[in-house]
């Protein structure tokens, strides 16, 4: 055990400056977002901050790993340590250690402690998987880095060679990145083509940061103007996500109004059977779904919602009035649900859904989006009250990457909480002529953490059979390898999300879990009786559609 | 057990190129051997093969009797190794790699420690990469004898060292042997330094062992000739390497010297011949060139 300190304290002497570099941007990772938490306005610096900070402590790592690996090259035959009388675990336990100590443990500190202060209502098992997973990955990026700096005797080499999984995992722990995957052919083709502009500058900055950390390892000097460069890279990048690139040259284009006669009727009847009989049929009204990145700003007002922020991509609404959204549905109830596995719904939509459900959904418009512009608009009849509190009970989304809270929600300036990764804080509620309007800010919680799971979408998720003579979708996981997966609502949203809403509004606590077994699971508790009364339901959650 | 160092066809190979070929050595306990070879002779390998730090391609060394590839920690606390181009850690003082390396050891000598600082005259509060190759050198040397190896391995100790430095570092390896029952291996290619050194000369010649003897035997059978007359066609040119002819004058390198050669030699040419010992260089020129003008 001494000894094992004594090769420890050697390898971090070895590095301590850089450590304390390391500890400063772990710090800045940490303490931003805690202060955003509580600030009404957050300035437009700190997301920047944070996330070059997330880029420096990921880069920081690899330096170090790689400094601490190349110190005491296993190949080395000119190496100190070689010749001395140490058995080879004792020469890698030190280093292994200090990686885990020093590099690991604080990052996965740091993700509990956000996670904690954001209040998410989690079960213990939520975390452990949650952090668990990061720690996968994270490891797992590491892993291949540690090896490619013991293949790599050259620490210049080495150090180019290790930013590709270092770039691997800012991709793909990156919002940007994730519109081009899981993107089928058959989806919407405008917004891919704005998908692909958007993330071709993202990614490209993503790449001219890594260069820059290149550069930053290879000249292990001047590290202020190198750390200035990051932030600038960072700056342009956050840039890139706030706006489109012809923004920033021409301006925007002024928000085309939206023709509510356009717009098509809908009407859903979710029957909940079972053992197949019908126990349940409910009818609901308006959904729509839409994939964003953050940091999104939108107003609510109650008659109309506008989006007059740029999204990142959007996708066609399910079952809107345009003839691309109607076939789009035949195909679902046709059985070609295959262009459907890259549908996201939207954070936000989400939870207007869930207000606008709760609030009487008979009366809430579809959503829509523009053509031309990534716009939304919703309309709902009924106008929301000054003092609703809106219920928002159960669990929404399986992901426990994704950790959602949806708890119980006054409709009151502060109130905040958290959902798919991000936070959500309702700034402002006013009423005018009968007419409520919220403002609500939605900022980054993990704004990298969020994106892993889309990473991981797949086809596992076709998990419909669709029966067209009878009109029917049948919730049916066909795909064993869907364990594990973490996507929030897919396809299934037809008909789940549906059901769940229901069943929430007759204040009924249900549980949405088709993604841990093979079969698409649904179970109903009901709130008033739990622990005598406990019905399950079991992949016989029906969906009629009606035009 | 006698045998300190010992190797059994020994080989290495880089691609086609092969550095060591079927070496047989034996190095006594208690020996100052010199590994002797030209630039590229396989010196180096055969040592990083010694020190278990180059994997031979066929054969086995064997330091004190264990596999040199299988050597355990315990084994390494008993052996000393210094290189050339060993990497120190030079962002540390030397005082603190001499902290740090005596952790590693249970028997090292904190006087004998202090004695060689002493000697060596070391800036312990300087950090490493800011000392001159001499200190570096003489730090390395001292952290490989602190603690009393049986064996110390050293390869090219003296290059790149001045001469006083050189004298140093030589005067104070001597005097630690000869205070101590150690056996020293060191390959170098300042032979003058050597015979001040060695009891044993090993020479390698591109991956070949050419000679293993001790320095007192070898210096005993080479004379340097010198005929103040014509080589006689008669004579026989058997043990003679290096032969110099001019109008009147030869000289020669008498490989197989013996008391009756030399009654010979006098005997024949009487007071014309001039007969002389040889110094370690002088030998080695002479075997060198003999091998180069073989090779061709």
């Amino acid at each position: 055990m001494k000894m094992l300190l004594h090769l420890m304290g050697k390898d971090l002497r070895h590095v301590r400056s850089q450590l304390i570099f390391f500890a400063i941007c772990v710090l800045a990772a940490l303490c931003v977002p805690l202060a955003q938490r509580w600030v009404d306005e957050p300035h437009w610096s700190v997301p920047l901050v944070h996330f070059a900070s997330l880029l420096l402590v990921v880069s920081m790592m690899m330096a170090l790993l790689v400094a601490w690996i190349h110190l005491d090259h296993p190949w080395d035959t000119k190496g100190f340590m070689q010749t001395r009388p140490l058995s080879p675990m004792m020469r890698w336990l030190p280093k292994f250690l200090c990686w885990a100590l020093f590099l690991m443990l604080p990052v996965l500190a740091a993700m509990l402690l956000q996670l904690m202060c954001y209040r998410l209502d989690l079960d213990s098992s939520d975390y452990v998987k949650f952090i668990s997973r990061a720690f996968l990955r994270i490891s797992g990026a590491y892993g291949v880095m540690a090896l490619i700096a013991v293949l790599i005797r050259n620490h210049r080499i080495a150090a180019l060679v290790c930013l590709v999984p270092l770039i691997f995992t800012l991709l793909v722990l990156s919002p940007p990145s994730s519109s081009s995957f899981g993107f089928e052919d058959g989806d919407h083709v405008s917004g891919f083509d704005l998908m692909i502009s958007r993330s071709l500058v993202a990614q490209s900055l993503t790449l001219a940061g890594g260069f820059v950390i290149a550069g930053m390892l290879l000249a292990r000097r001047r590290w202020h103007v190198w750390v200035l460069a990051i932030l600038g890279i960072a700056s342009a990048r956050l840039l890139a996500e706030q706006y489109w690139p012809w923004d920033l040259t021409g301006g925007r284009q002024p928000v085309v109004a939206t023709d509510q006669s356009r717009v098509a009727e809908l009407e859903k009847q979710v029957r909940v059977s079972c053992e197949g009989e019908l126990s349940l049929a409910y009818h609901v009204r308006g959904e729509a779904y839409t994939y964003h990145t953050d940091p999104l700003k939108f107003e609510m007002p109650a008659g109309a919602i506008e989006w007059p922020h740029v999204i990142d991509q959007t996708y066609e609404p399910l079952w809107l009035g345009d003839g691309k959204s109607v076939d789009s549905t035949q195909k679902l109830l046709t059985g070609e649900a295959k262009g459907w596995q890259s549908f996201y719904p939207s954070t936000p939509l989400q939870i207007l859904r869930n207000l606008v459900n709760h609030h009487g959904a008979e009366q809430a418009e579809p959503f829509f989006l523009n053509d031309n512009r990534p716009q939304l608009r919703v309309a709902t009849q009924t106008p929301l009250l000054n003092d609703a509190k809106v219920r928002m009970a159960g669990r929404l989304d399986v992901s426990w990457f994704r950790p959602v809270i949806l708890a119980e929600l006054p409709l009151e300036a502060g109130t905040f909480f958290a959902h798919e990764g991000r936070s959500v804080k309702v700034q402002e509620v006013s009423s005018s002529g009968g007419t409520l309007y919220l403002k609500l800010l939605l900022t980054s919680f993990f704004p990298k953490a969020a994106h892993v799971s889309l990473a991981d979408q797949n086809p596992a998720f076709q998990i419909f059979a669709a029966h067209p003579e009878r009109q029917e979708i049948t919730a049916r996981s066909s795909d064993t390898s869907s364990r594990g997966m973490t996507s929030s609502l897919t396809v299934e949203e037809l008909s789940l999300t549906a059901f769940y809403a229901i069943m929430n509004a007759e204040g009924r606590r249900v549980r949405v879990d088709p993604f841990w077994a093979q079969k698409a699971r649904l179970y109903v508790v009901k709130r008033e009786s739990i622990g005598r009364c406990r019905h399950r339901y079991e992949g016989e959650v029906t969906v009629d559609h009606r035009r | 057990m006698n045998t300190i160092i010992e190797t059994e066809n020994l080989s290495r190979r880089y691609g086609r190129q092969e550095a060591v070929h079927d070496l047989n050595l034996s190095v006594p306990r208690g020996t100052l051997c010199a590994f002797l070879g030209r630039n590229g002779a396989g010196k180096t390998t055969t040592i990083k093969m010694l020190a278990g730090l180059v994997k031979p391609t066929s054969g086995q060394a064997r330091l004190r009797g264990k596999d040199a590839q299988k050597l355990r920690p315990e084994d390494w606390q008993r052996i000393g190794y210094v290189s050339e181009n060993q990497k120190l850690y030079d962002w540390m003082k030397m005082g603190e790699l001499i902290a740090f390396t005596r952790e590693l050891y249970p028997q090292w000598d904190r006087q004998f420690e202090a004695d060689l600082t002493r000697k060596f005259t070391l800036p312990l509060d300087r950090k490493i990469k800011h000392c001159s190759l001499g200190e570096q050198r003489k730090l390395a040397l001292l952290l490989s004898l602190a603690y009393r190896p049986e064996l110390l391995i050293l390869d090219e100790p003296f290059s790149g060292l001045d001469v006083l430095v050189k004298d140093e570092f030589l005067s104070g390896l001597l005097e630690l042997t000869q205070q101590n029952e150690w056996s020293v291996f060191f390959s170098t290619h300042d032979i003058a330094e050597v015979e001040k050194l060695a009891d044993q000369v090993i020479i390698l010649e591109k991956g070949r062992l050419e000679l293993s003897e001790s320095l007192n035997d070898l210096q005993q059978r080479f004379r340097r000739v010198q005929l103040f007359d014509r080589w006689p066609e008669d004579w026989p040119l058997e043990g003679v390497l290096d032969p110099q002819q001019s109008d009147s004058n030869t000289s020669f390198t008498l490989t197989r010297w013996t008391p009756e050669a030399e009654g010979r030699l006098r005997e024949r040419f009487s007071s014309a011949v001039e007969i002389r010992s040889m110094s370690l260089q002088e030998i080695f020129l002479v075997l060198a060139r003999s091998y180069q003008s073989r090779a061709v």
